[in-house]
């Protein structure tokens, strides 16, 4: 296991921990304006727009990442600490608990999806 | 119905000494009044003082926010310090990291502190808010006791007009009579209880003392009289 910097987060299904090479920056939540028929929402972060995702109820937190070169917020995760931590492929070790990794581009992919499902079936 | 000169008298004496318990008991009552006004301005200035605690407190607990927010604002301020430290890797950003979790414990420390103090605020403020109804209760009880010795006050201040009208009444009737009739009176009441006391004198002599029969026949003879007129 080799040691690497990760934020701990809390989020819906539990404890998890985001690669701090995918994580920018860390900002108090603003208003999100939702976007209909679809999971993302947008916000105005540092005078840009950017994508949210929202992962739970709003916890006064957005974790802003990069996703394909472009910034997303992702809401709803309690943002706990900062540090270096024994990761490998299979999660991290905090405090003596076994974390699983929160994988951000799967969860923007499964946000998108559903949008992009959503409007599959309004063209069928 | 013929009113005796004894019975005159003795109404005389019943309103004199009326008059006297009315004036003792207005007295009292003012003294009793005063006394209520005073009790009712200490609990208006205690009742005001526990308005004042109770604004207080709510204001604490406004300034407890602001705090608050200062507090999550400087932790994610932390948290991205740490996030640059993770960035600029071995050995510099090592320790930037170190510094910056330091940091972070420190002020969620301070948060959970100020969450102490916020919750024994509230605790506080309800148990104020109590006192502050209980204080509301009695002061209304004290007013409304207040108002009944005033009003006490006002009856007695009537019924003395009254007693006192009665008084003049009867002597502008009796003219120069009721001193005498007075003093008539209390003759008479003390002339009863010498006879009383003579004849049971005379109860436990039955042999008879002969001045003991020439006391008890003549006061007989004049109750007889006093009787016999009533």
């Amino acid at each position: 296991m080799a040691l690497a910097a990760a934020v701990v987060v809390r989020g819906p299904s539990g404890r998890a921990f985001v690669r701090a090479d995918s994580a920018r920056q860390i900002l108090a939540a603003s208003p999100i304006s939702r976007v209909p028929n679809s999971r993302l929402g947008m916000a105005l972060v540092a005078g840009r727009v950017v994508s949210v995702v929202e992962l739970g109820a709003a916890s006064g937190a957005l974790l802003l990442c990069d996703f394909a070169g472009e910034p997303v917020a992702f809401s709803g995760l309690d943002i706990e600490r900062v540090g270096l931590f024994e990761t490998d492929a299979h999660g991290a070790n905090v405090d003596g608990e076994r974390l699983p990794e929160l994988v951000l581009g799967d969860l923007v992919t499964a946000a998108l999806g559903a949008e992009m499902g959503a409007t599959v079936d309004e063209s069928e | 119905m013929n009113l005796s000169d004894v019975d005159i008298a003795e109404l005389l004496r019943q309103l004199e000494l009326g008059e006297q318990s009315r004036s003792r008991a207005d007295r009292a009552s003012q003294a009793a009044t005063a006394d209520a006004s005073r009790a009712q301005a200490v609990i208006e200035a205690v009742h005001d003082g526990a308005r004042g605690l109770v604004n207080r407190n709510r204001e604490l607990r406004g300034t407890a926010g602001a705090v608050r927010d200062s507090l999550e604002r400087a932790r994610l301020a932390a948290l991205n310090a740490g996030l640059e430290g993770a960035r600029l890797g071995e050995p510099v950003g090592k320790a930037v990291l170190v510094m910056a979790e330091d940091i972070r414990v420190l002020l969620t420390r301070a948060t959970d502190a100020l969450e102490e103090h916020v919750s024994l605020f509230s605790e506080l403020e309800r148990e104020r808010e109590r006192w502050l109804d209980e204080l509301s209760q009695t002061r209304e009880l004290v007013a409304a006791a207040a108002q009944r010795l005033r009003e006490l006050g006002g009856l007695e201040s009537a019924s003395g007009q009254a007693l006192a009208r009665l008084h003049a009444n009867l002597l502008r009737h009796l003219g120069d009579e009721p001193e005498k009739l007075r003093l008539f009176a209390e003759a008479s009441a003390q002339v009863q209880a010498l006879s009383e006391s003579l004849v049971r004198l005379r109860s436990l002599n039955p042999e008879g003392d002969a001045s003991l029969s020439a006391l008890v026949e003549p006061l007989a003879a004049l109750l007889e009289r006093k009787d016999k007129s009533t």
